[in-house]
């Protein structure tokens, strides 16, 4: 994207022709990807489109074949213990130590971090009510449900209160309430000023959960930028739906001859029209509609979902 | 449709891995070397008739030590660790028969072993020619040794399907093989009075007798030996293996009949599995219940099981586990990690003790005639090679399962640095082994000195058990940085054992051997005790701090690198253990 930096000082992640290769293959290819502080970013792309690279680069996992990557303004090659210390990175997959109690596994990761003892429990005991475990408080690790490990999880990311959290997939092996549940944890943090990238295949919830998006294709980023840009720039052809009082089949001659409309189809009894491209206006419609002497009684925009918009852009060829 | 579809595909894969030629090539070679040897430098004091003869025992001694070492080093962990990878599972769900799945594992596992004693035998053959030995005695102990080998990989495979956990399965493995092959003929000969001097007791007991001795390879080991010197003994040698090959079979039929009935297993058995202080702590368990039994009323929950009981004893009540967390967190993470099963030092001195038991038994059993040197010897290299072979295993453990599991990537995702991470497990290993260590040194301080009192041989005696004690302390310190660095780049905890045991402690002998046969091809003869002595210590010692130098330069450079490319592919293929990973063969599952 060429987009002109942005007004704010310093973005919360920022990518400068982020390339990376393994072997012969280019699993990203020139990324460059902004996120503003405060986001709530959400990653979409195919199997294999690079979203787990581009999140175990910025976590300082994956050194980057070219390009680089600034977290706050910090290299994730060059300075990686400062972006550690800001970033909470939950892996798609990740071990778990099977025979320690849950409260154990979140001291040792906030001993890691370095939170003083007297303060660990408290902060345990928070993170592990916000994820909703409290219950689970004494099991051993190894005995909890898929889910509630996710759960867990997320819980760990959060012990040392990061700016940044990374999270690869992490709604994977949740069930319908724990999702909401969870994206609801997601909304409430970032209402507390962290910036949120999530990579998904739930698209329907990445739709009303996140305010950016960015959409990446075979290591190349296609679109990033609001929810609701997506359907603008990346949408060829708005479509309507219309009905009429009488004759339906008369309206969709009417509609054919205008040339901002591409299409025009009965569906069900309703007209089915798609506007050429460029052509936003709908009063269009009533206009030639009313010169044909058709009475319009009901028009609407077809509600194009993240997920028809990921469906056309993208063609689901993996590498 | 082939017969037994996975060995034939394990016997192609092993034909075309490197390894298998590497293997059996070094086999021979190693052969060559003793006999080598053997000539070079007892050949000036002996008829060639004696040479051929002790080379020929020594070869056949040295190959079923290595035979029967091959159950623990090849088969004992090759089901359990499908276990817990939870792969076994998949195979089941192929219509693959139990047994398929045994012999194609153990096609798999012991086919390399199988093949270098193959490679090693021709070479037995070598006396043959220098006379004195028969083709029969060729043939019997070609005969012993693959039958060895074979029990030995059929108690391994046999214990790796009854366990999940690695550590138990080397045990239970190595527990089997010793019971069968030395105690209970041990006890044979108690039961027979062959050793006190009494005569013979009643015919019931020499059936007994011979009923445990029988299986037993390590008595068709001595009536083999023995066999040289014109005993009449053939019909019970051979039965002696009859007996050892339906008792490998069982063992095998018993494995396959059991696999379909263990994979499902869902029993999240702790780490720590040890066979003994499982027994133990099922009967400290049984002794705990007893008063809470009786007093048991109707209604109340049911008594705690043993998987908690045992829980309990490997990490402590929630209070006591809060202790060990507040003491050990704040000062190094990665020390309360590597450092919280506090049964791990225990098992140590439970070992310790089990050891002195032993030798106390040991010497009101035979009496006067135990203490001699060579117990003490055998004392102290058996005390020295466990306690080295340990440190080695829990140097690897820790990153070798977390590295695996993912739980390591976790880890560095933190601000704890590497550094941090190394002194934690060095300091955790510390806190197991110093203790133990220094009651080590200081029995084979009392044993050197128990001797002393005989006078002769005083500088020669005090000097190798010297020479001894330095290399073990040194030792210890260089597996625990080799064995931390194999743990992270091998595939199991069993693999990096074996390279570091490999490296550290059979390398420097190699080597040794080597030298002291150029020494003596060279007419230059390391004559004086005092020369071999140094010898031995300056190359132990320079094997060791390069190996360790190396392993700690790596694990400071790469562990970050090595812990994160999990999905790194195979590097090229490589024996050397200080670089890549090694292109290890495909397991059979990812067909
Ligand atoms: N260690 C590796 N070696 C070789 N290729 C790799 C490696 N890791 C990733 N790749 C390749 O890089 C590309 C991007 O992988 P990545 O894991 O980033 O995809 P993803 O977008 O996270 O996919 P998914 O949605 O399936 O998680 C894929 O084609 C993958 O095959
Ligand atoms: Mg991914």
């Amino acid at each position: 994207m060429s987009e002109t930096p942005p007004p704010e000082p310093k973005p919360a992640v920022q990518t400068f022709g982020l390339t990376r290769s393994y072997g012969p293959m280019l699993a990203l290819d020139h990324l460059d990807l902004t996120i503003q502080t405060g986001d709530l970013f959400g990653f979409i792309g195919s199997n294999g489109a690079g979203k787990t690279t581009t999140l175990r680069i910025l976590a300082t996992f994956l050194a980057p074949s070219a390009g680089r990557a600034e977290i706050f303004g910090h290299d994730v090659a060059k300075d990686g213990d400062a972006v550690r210390r800001m970033i909470g990175y939950m892996p798609d997959f990740f071990g778990v130590y099977k025979d320690m109690e849950v409260t154990e596994y979140l001291d040792f990761f906030a001993a890691c971090y370095k939170i003083p003892a007297r303060q660990r429990e408290n902060t345990c005991a928070d993170v592990l009510e916000l994820v909703g475990l409290t219950e689970k408080r004494g099991a051993l690790v190894g005995a909890l449900s898929r889910g509630m490990q996710q759960r867990l999880g997320l819980a760990r990311v959060l012990v040392h209160d990061p700016k940044l959290l990374l999270l690869d997939e992490p709604a994977s092996g949740l069930d319908p309430r724990a999702r909401i549940e969870m994206m609801a944890v997601l909304h409430e943090l970032q209402r507390l000023g962290k910036t949120i990238i999530i990579s998904s295949h739930i698209l329907s919830e990445l739709q009303t959960l996140c305010n950016t998006v960015g959409i990446i294709e075979k290591g190349k980023l296609i679109y990033s930028g609001p929810v609701q840009g997506v359907r603008d720039q990346m949408a060829t052809g708005l479509i309507y739906w219309v009905t009429v009082a009488s004759d339906a089949a008369r309206a969709v001659e009417l509609l054919r001859a205008r040339p901002e409309i591409a299409a025009a189809e009965p569906v069900d009894g309703q007209v089915k029209v798609t506007f050429a491209d460029g052509h936003r206006d709908a009063s269009v419609l009533a206009e030639a509609l009313l010169a044909g002497g058709v009475k319009l009684t009901g028009l609407w925009e077809d509600e194009l979902g993240l997920e028809e918009v990921f469906l056309r852009v993208t063609r689901g060829e993996t590498q | 449709m082939t017969l037994l579809p996975i060995v034939g595909r394990e016997l192609r894969v092993a034909a075309r891995r490197k390894r298998t030629y590497w293997s059996r090539t070094s086999a021979a070679a190693m052969a060559f070397v003793v006999i080598g040897w053997m000539l070079l430098t007892v050949s000036r004091w002996m008829p060639p008739e004696m040479i051929s003869r002790s080379i020929f025992s020594t070869l056949t001694m040295l190959l079923f030590v290595y035979a029967l070492a091959c159950g623990a080093g090849a088969t004992a962990d090759c089901i359990s660790s499908e276990k817990r990878e939870g792969t076994l599972g998949l195979l089941f769900l192929t219509d693959l028969k139990g047994y398929d799945i045994v012999l194609g594992k153990l096609a798999a596992s012991a086919l390399g072993n199988f093949y270098s004693l193959l490679a090693a035998l021709p070479v037995l053959a070598i006396p043959l020619l220098l006379g004195g030995v028969s083709v029969d005695e060729l043939v019997r102990a070609s005969a012993l040794l693959v039958n060895t080998m074979f029990f030995s990989v059929a108690v391994g495979m046999w214990a790796s399907v009854r366990s999940h956990d690695d550590r138990r399965a080397m045990s239970a493995t190595v527990g089997m093989i010793v019971l069968i092959t030395a105690v209970l003929p041990a006890v044979a000969a108690i039961v027979g009075g062959y050793f006190s001097g009494r005569s013979a007791g009643s015919s019931s007991m020499n059936a007994i007798a011979e009923a445990l001795l029988l299986p037993s390879p390590g008595f068709a080991m001595g009536l083999h030996q023995s066999m040289q010197f014109g005993g009449a003994k053939l019909g019970l040698f051979w039965g002696s293996l009859a007996t050892t090959l339906a008792l490998s079979l069982a063992f095998l039929s018993h494995a396959a009949w059991q696999l379909p009935r263990v994979w499902q297993d869902q029993v999240k058995e702790r780490s720590f599995g040890h066979l003994l202080g499982n027994l133990i702590a099922r009967l400290v368990h049984a002794v705990w219940q007893l008063p809470r039994a009786w007093q048991k009323k109707p209604g109340q929950p049911a008594s705690p099981r043993l998987g908690d009981f045992m829980d309990r004893m490997t990490y402590g009540n929630t209070d006591q586990r809060k202790r060990l967390r507040d003491r050990l967190l704040d000062e190094n993470p990665y020390l309360w990690l590597a450092a919280r099963e506090r049964l791990k030092p225990v098992v140590i001195w439970a070992f310790l003790a089990n050891l002195a038991l032993l030798w106390i038994a040991g010497a009101v059993w035979a009496g006067d005639w135990f203490f001699n040197p060579a117990t003490y010897v055998m004392t102290a290299l058996t005390l020295h090679s466990a306690l080295k072979y340990w440190i080695a295993t829990e140097a690897s453990r820790r990153l070798n399962e977390d590295r695996r599991s993912g739980a390591l990537e976790l880890v560095l995702s933190t601000p704890l640095t590497v550094p941090e991470i190394l002194a934690g497990q060095l300091r955790a290993l510390g806190r197991q082994f110093a203790r133990p260590v220094v009651v080590v040194l200081l029995i084979d301080l009392i044993l050197m000195l128990a001797y002393r009192e005989n006078q002769r041989y005083d500088e020669e005696w005090i000097g190798s058990w010297a020479a001894g004690m330095v290399v073990f302390v040194a030792d210890m310190w260089f597996l625990a940085w080799f064995g931390m660095w194999q743990g992270l780049k091998s595939k199991s905890v069993h693999a990096a054992t074996r390279t570091a045991a490999g490296v550290i402690l059979v390398l420097p002998w190699v080597l040794y051997f080597c030298g002291m046969t150029l020494a003596a091809i060279g007419r230059a003869h390391i004559n004086s005790f005092a020369a071999a002595c140094a010898l031995w210590v300056g190359i132990s010692l320079t094997v060791g701090l390069i190996a360790a130098t190396m392993a700690r330069n790596n694990l400071s450079t790469r562990l970050r690198l090595l812990a994160m490319e999990r999905y790194q592919p195979a590097g090229k293929s490589s024996w050397w253990p200080f670089g890549r990973k090694r292109d290890d063969a495909p397991p059979v599952i990812d067909s």
